[in-house]
């Protein structure tokens, strides 16, 4: 096939009988392919004789299964097995010394054991960062996993809830790792069934530790130590797992994330002395925790947050709302440097309470109890509806009684407010809607210079 | 060797057309080559030849380092650069100036327009990349046929 002499696209050469390409070294010619799927870059080995090994040398890799013009309903398995012949092939000819990236999406996969495969064999090309996301379980050996020196992200997102299996050796170090985000995952210890192991994790780069929905089984007790860590997220709750503990020897911590169940209250364990601007606490009670034990549980992720900008703090419980409990405001620390509050769906005392702790807050985004049964005079004005705060969003607004009358609160003594915005709850009508704007605009005649907006729901 | 590179305060560069510019050695940091040259002379004032990059391709390669180099600029603003500056650049520019950086050793220049080539010729035909490159396939048809069939899935 003759092609190559027409169009526009034809590069002019400023040399005499050699064309650009063919002047460039292979390996810059690898850079190119690496920013191509490795599917497309392997399609180039048809170009030419000189190409047909060119895209061996690609340092970045990525497999998609999806990637590919004829549905996959047609003959799945024969798909599926296609593309798995074609992940394992290409990491056999593979020639570049070491990989930047290796980035793997399946749906489908006929035997458990390959991901581990492919695992193994980039993990022997100095592999920098990993990335696999599957909709199906799989089982990876750990040993080259947790022995890798040159690995620096490490991502696993496996979708079906701890379905898929690591083991684990008792003491893992992974010198280069800055960031590690694992989801649905079982770990398991190399322990014997009788003996519950301690493990110890080793990461002295580690900035960021994300885990979503994994548990660890044979192990006593995890300690995770990383000098550098910065970013802590732990969230349970998509599926049924049993939190560990993990014991986190680290003192730089600025962003802390939890969303799990008031009984893997002990999952997190943290000195005091963190740097915490952020936290973020989506808190169930699945299994009827009275209220002090909720609050004891906050306790302790909240005196952890005393010099945070950011709070995010919901409840959700069947038939139980945060509310005020005997000296539970002892469990409520001084916030000396919140600046934005996001707080649902709380009883107004609570919400008094946080508000009379945090004297220089800006954004308040709030969501009320269904019912306020402990319903607060608000006799006093917080500080910082003195002299900072500006922003105030109801979220879920419902039109009901007691939020109506915090709104006044807020509205009436709100110093500095510039903004307050109102999202309606999805179950009210709109006829009511109309009806619930109405009583806002009544209670909003004396505040001219507070900008409002009214939205359909969040 | 730290204290004799600080000394010097403007390098020259000699393009092959003989096209001269004269930089701050905070611009030619990137560019490996030169620095191996800066590296082995111990002068006030350095001048390289670089007899495998044209005049026009330099200014460009140079407009880049300088903008990269500044720390008053932000990184949005880097970024708006660096999408007007393959915006304005025709297909066979992208591989000369790939070319410039591979002999001059500029890693980060060199991704950038790997990565700006990479996007013309992403998922498209066979038949378009050969077209884009100026490929004259030297396979038979048979032997097309035969590669296409050793890795099936590449080409479904």
């Amino acid at each position: 096939m003759q092609s190559g002499s027409c169009g526009n696209e034809t590069p002019k050469r400023h040399d005499e009988g050699d064309d650009m390409i063919s002047n460039l070294p292979e390996p810059v010619i690898g850079h190119i392919l690496s920013f191509l799927s490795t599917k497309q870059a392997i399609a180039t080995s048809v170009l030419s004789k000189r190409w047909k090994y060119i895209w061996t040398l690609v340092t970045k890799l990525s497999f998609y299964d999806r990637e590919c013009s004829y549905h996959p309903c047609n003959s799945s398995n024969k798909f599926t097995n296609l593309f798995s012949d074609f992940v394992s092939s290409a990491l056999i000819h593979l020639n570049s010394p070491i990989i930047q990236e290796f980035d793997l999406v399946i749906h489908e996969i006929s035997d458990p054991y390959y991901i581990s495969q492919w695992l193994y064999t980039v993990l022997q090309r100095r592999v920098k960062k990993i990335n696999v996301y599957s909709l199906k379980p799989c089982i990876i050996s750990s040993s080259p996993l947790f022995e890798c020196p040159t690995l620096e992200k490490l991502v696993l997102t496996m979708t079906r809830c701890c379905c898929s299996n690591i083991k684990v050796p008792s003491f893992v170090s992974l010198p280069s790792l800055t960031v590690l985000k694992l989801t649905g995952i079982t770990f398991t210890s190399y322990a014997s069934a009788n003996k519950l192991k301690e493990l110890t994790l080793h990461f002295p780069l580690l900035r960021e530790y994300k885990t979503h929905d994994c548990t660890w089984s044979g192990v006593k007790s995890i300690t995770l130590e990383a000098p550098l860590l910065e970013t802590v997220e732990t969230l349970y709750g998509d599926c049924d797992s049993t939190p560990e503990i993990v014991k986190f020897c680290a003192s730089y911590i600025t962003n802390l994330s939890f969303r799990g169940d008031v009984s893997s209250s002990q999952t997190i364990l943290l000195d005091d002395d963190q740097h915490i601007t952020s936290t973020s606490i989506l808190l169930f009670n699945q299994n009827n925790y009275s209220l002090e034990e909720v609050w004891i549980f906050l306790h302790r992720l909240l005196s952890l947050s005393i010099n945070a900008k950011y709070l995010k703090l919901y409840y959700s419980a069947h038939q139980q709302r945060l509310a005020r409990v005997e000296h539970y405001l002892d469990g409520i620390p001084a916030f000396r440097m919140m600046g934005h509050l996001h707080l649902g769906p709380v009883t107004g005392a609570v919400l008094l309470d946080f508000l009379l702790k945090s004297p220089c807050l800006k954004t308040l985004v709030l969501q009320m109890a269904d019912d306020d049964v402990e319903s607060d005079n608000y006799a006093i004005v917080p500080d910082c509806f003195l002299s900072t705060l500006k922003v105030v969003k109801f979220a879920k607004y419902f039109d009901r009684e007691h939020e109506l009358r915090f709104a006044k609160f807020v509205l009436e003594n709100a110093k500095v407010l510039e903004k307050v915005s109102f999202s309606f709850h999805k179950q009210r009508p709109w006829t009511e809607v109309d009806e619930a704007k109405e009583k806002l605009r009544l209670i909003m005649i004396s505040c001219s210079t507070v900008t409002v907006e009214f939205s359909a729901w969040n | 060797m730290a204290a004799e590179k600080s000394s010097i305060k403007i390098i020259t560069l000699i393009a092959a057309d003989g096209s001269v510019f004269e930089v701050e050695p905070n611009i030619v940091k990137e560019m490996k080559t030169v620095q191996s040259y800066i590296d082995e002379l111990d002068q006030n004032t350095v001048s390289i030849p670089l007899p495998n990059v044209f005049g026009n391709d330099l200014a460009m390669i140079i407009e880049y380092c300088k903008k990269h180099a500044s720390e008053e600029e932000t990184k949005e603003a880097k970024e708006e650069f660096d999408f007007e500056f393959v915006k304005r650049m025709k297909s066979d520019d992208k591989l000369r100036l790939l070319q410039a950086a591979s002999y001059l050793n500029m890693e980060s220049f060199l991704q950038f327009m790997a990565k700006a080539i990479a996007a013309e010729i992403e998922n498209q035909s066979v038949e378009f990349v050969r077209d884009y490159f100026q490929i004259e396939s030297d396979f038979t048809p048979e032997e097309e046929a035969e590669l296409r069939k050793e890795n099936e899935w590449a080409f479904k």
